[in-house]
């Protein structure tokens, strides 16, 4: 289970963050939601210490993280992966090598071993044909599937993934929605999705929390979402250019 | 308007762009639809002159690109308005003169004009009074926006947006479909819109093309797509992976 | 007055600031080392070691030419061409050699390190490590620190024979001093001191340089033109602690 409370983060005179509640339950898949610069990801990146709160508690399966050290971190970060918007592959390397870096450092295994691992997960995504490539010669949509196995690597927990089918073919975003949906029901991983993807807002999410000038506006299951009087939401989720949403 | 005969490109021994013929008449705003790596900024590069065919020829306007010398390339070029999908913005430079960028650099308007010009489009995308800011101070969809103000400013017949709203939320990304939207009500420009956003081009496209693998999987207008039992093109626009 | 002051101030604290986080950085890396990543290592020796080795292998020898060019006027005013090798020798192993590989390798070497971790930073790469657990720092920073500074001793080491040789085959073919002489003037006035003064100069420099680029690097912010202004600093910083640290060293082993 994943707590925030009351949590406040502010970037010089950006007020990004003021008094985020929010609690997200095992196996849940959780989307949240919101216009671009609403500070999505600068809450989630405060569940891996990315990211300190200014006040407020970050509380992992009853365990309160908010002030632990960089170096008390690296346990939990193993236990709960990222995947970045901008897919954060390691250019120098190739995309086997990419997704092997985790296993070979933390499952105490030979280079050989770890790439045979990292080769099952890259088959995960339809990526393993390219593994020997590197990380320039793809597109977006490309970059972030593998970006997705490697976090799945460790088979982590909890998983954020910050913006997942942005960029990429409607296709591919089927595949990750899929995914991450398995993810949920076969393995009881718990997910946390920014996005505005409306179509895996509908189409995966258990849950999702609007995030609009700093605190959360609607939290509910997809369909009160379509049901709720609220002009804002109901602005954002029909996608009208004007309307009463400062963006 | 533009029309591609043959064209093949290679990378190394696989051909990206598999001999594609296509014809994109005088006004019609097209929506280039297809996976990634389908070829489809290739393709846009190509009509821009920034990348030669090795096989085929493009016509341009009545002008055959692989006829024209490199100042009639640039001549060409400059006739085009780019949306980048990365922003493309010269972050060392404030937004006016982003957007003023390419009015100084052909050097017909004087300074006033120009600043006139860019206030209005400023206004236009709905970001007036930015013009000292940097890039670095706005969010995507401003930055976006901004991008567009510098595409349109030199009033193009000719425009090709680059995935305009990868990685907008929606209530930005209809703004941005609204911008193109006015652009097309102008019957003598011609647009090309790549993007993945299927939901959000479907009202304001003419034409649909979609690729695969270097080549053309479907060509026609909205009732055709619809009628069209292309696996891949279902899917696309329908935006389910099943089968 | 108050606003010269006021610069001035806001300059040396900035400075002073600069100083304190590259200890920090120094002192994290050092603790590090028995923990830096054994393939990430081979990897930097290949890349700054193999890949410097022209660049050094061209400045060493025209070094060692020059050197001798222009002591063989000297040399040749007084008919001295026994100290021809001594005269050269001397001057590359304790000041030139060092020097001109180091500003090579801060140019080269340095300024690549920067770039890269700059964009790594800047690109999220770094985050991304620290979310799959993995220390930047024995990760990423004790490998290049590491291939930097044995680097910059052994290709100046390297270096320093190449120079001797370009002096040799200099005078041999442009004053017409047999080589033979010539590295018998080596071997008699010089000592085993001067080639070890010319090394721990050398290791100093890739200390210097080591640190710094990775400091720049791994600060870096602000998109593009941060990783521009990082190459930038850290290429300065390099020269300036080069020519400060050749100045301390000679002063204190005089």
């Amino acid at each position: 289970m994943i707590e925030f409370h009351d949590i406040y983060k502010s970037f010089g005179p950006k007020h990004v963050l003021r008094g985020v509640n929010l609690t997200v339950h095992k196996g849940e898949i959780m989307f949240i939601i919101g216009s671009s610069g609403a500070g999505k990801s600068v809450l989630v990146k405060h569940l891996v210490g990315l990211l300190r709160p200014d006040k407020g508690r970050v509380v992992l399966d009853g365990q309160d993280i908010t002030d632990l050290t960089e170096a008390e971190f690296y346990p939990v970060r193993k236990r709960c992966a990222m995947v970045f918007q901008n897919s954060t592959l390691f250019d120098s390397m190739t995309l086997l090598d990419n997704v092997a870096l985790p296993i070979r450092k933390h499952m105490g295994v030979t280079m050989s071993e770890a790439r045979e691992l990292a080769l099952k997960k890259l088959e995960l995504v339809n990526m393993a044909d390219e593994a020997t490539r590197y990380p320039a010669d793809f597109g977006d949509g490309m970059r972030k599937k593998v970006a997705i196995a490697r976090a799945l690597t460790l088979e982590p927990e909890f998983v954020i993934f910050d913006e997942p089918t942005t960029g990429i073919d409607p296709i591919s975003a089927n595949i990750v929605d899929r995914l991450i949906r398995d993810l949920s029901d076969r393995l009881g991983v718990t997910s946390i999705v920014v996005s505005h993807d409306l179509r895996s807002i509908f189409g995966v999410a258990d849950r999702v929390a609007m995030l609009y000038k700093g605190e959360f506006l609607l939290d509910g299951p997809p369909a009160e979402y379509r049901t709720t009087d609220n002009p804002i939401v109901q602005q954002f989720i029909n996608g009208r250019p004007t309307g009463p949403m400062e963006v | 308007m533009i029309r591609f005969e043959n064209v093949t490109k290679f990378y190394g021994e696989t051909p990206v762009l598999d001999d594609v013929t296509l014809n994109i008449e005088r006004g019609n705003q097209v929506g280039l639809l297809g996976p990634g790596g389908a070829g489809k900024s290739l393709l846009v590069k190509i009509a821009c002159g920034l990348v030669s065919p090795d096989l085929g020829t493009v016509t341009v306007n009545e002008r055959d690109l692989g006829s024209l010398g490199p100042v009639e390339l640039a001549e060409h070029r400059f006739q085009i308005g780019m949306l980048f999908q990365n922003y493309a913005l010269f972050d060392y430079m404030t937004v006016g003169e982003n957007i003023a960028f390419p009015l100084r650099q052909e050097g017909k308007l004087d300074e006033l004009e120009i600043r006139n010009r860019v206030e209005d489009l400023l206004h236009k995308v709905d970001l007036p009074g930015i013009e000292r800011n940097f890039p670095n101070e706005l969010s995507g969809g401003m930055k976006k926006r901004v991008t567009f103000a510098r595409a349109v400013v030199r009033n193009p017949d000719l425009l090709f947006y680059d995935d305009p709203t990868a990685g907008l939320d929606p209530v930005t990304s209809s703004k941005i479909f609204n911008l193109l939207e006015k652009v097309r009500e102008d019957k003598n420009k011609t647009s090309i819109v790549i993007t993945h956003d299927v939901l959000g081009v479907r009202d304001i496209c003419d034409r649909f093309i979609v690729m695969d693998r270097g080549r053309i999987l479907f060509r026609g207008d909205r009732q055709a797509i619809e009628d069209c039992d292309i696996k891949l093109v279902r899917q696309f626009w329908e935006g389910s992976s099943d089968g | 007055m108050m606003h010269f002051l006021r610069n001035l101030g806001a300059r040396a604290l900035g400075a002073l600031h600069d100083i304190g986080q590259l200890t920090v950085l120094l002192f994290r890396i050092l603790v590090s080392i028995p923990r830096l990543d054994v393939q990430e290592l081979w990897r930097n020796f290949y890349k700054v070691g193999v890949k410097s080795f022209p660049i050094v292998f061209v400045t060493a020898i025209l070094t060692g030419a020059i050197m001798v060019i222009q002591s063989g006027q000297l040399v040749a005013q007084y008919d001295a061409f026994g100290l021809l090798g001594w005269g050269a020798g001397y001057a590359t192993l304790r000041e030139i050699g060092p020097i001109l590989i180091g500003l090579m390798f801060s140019g080269r070497v340095g300024a690549n390190n920067t770039a890269e971790l700059g964009t790594m930073k800047i690109t999220e790469q770094v985050d991304a490590l620290r979310a799959l657990a993995i220390n930047p720092i024995p990760y990423l920073l004790a490998p290049r620190f590491i291939a930097i500074i044995s680097m910059m001793f052994l290709l100046t080491l390297i270096g320093n024979m190449m120079a001797i040789l370009g002096g040799a085959l200099t005078a041999q073919l442009l004053l017409e001093v047999d080589y033979r002489l010539f590295f018998w003037s080596i071997s008699e006035y010089l000592v085993l001191g001067d080639l070890w003064n010319g090394l721990v100069k050398a290791f100093f420099f890739g200390v210097a340089i080591a640190i710094v680029s990775c400091h720049y690097g791994y600060a870096t912010s602000g998109g593009a033109v941060g990783v521009g202004r990082a190459v930038n600093s850290s290429v300065v910083v390099s020269a300036i602690s080069i020519f400060v640290l050749n100045f301390s060293i000679g002063a204190l082993t005089l």
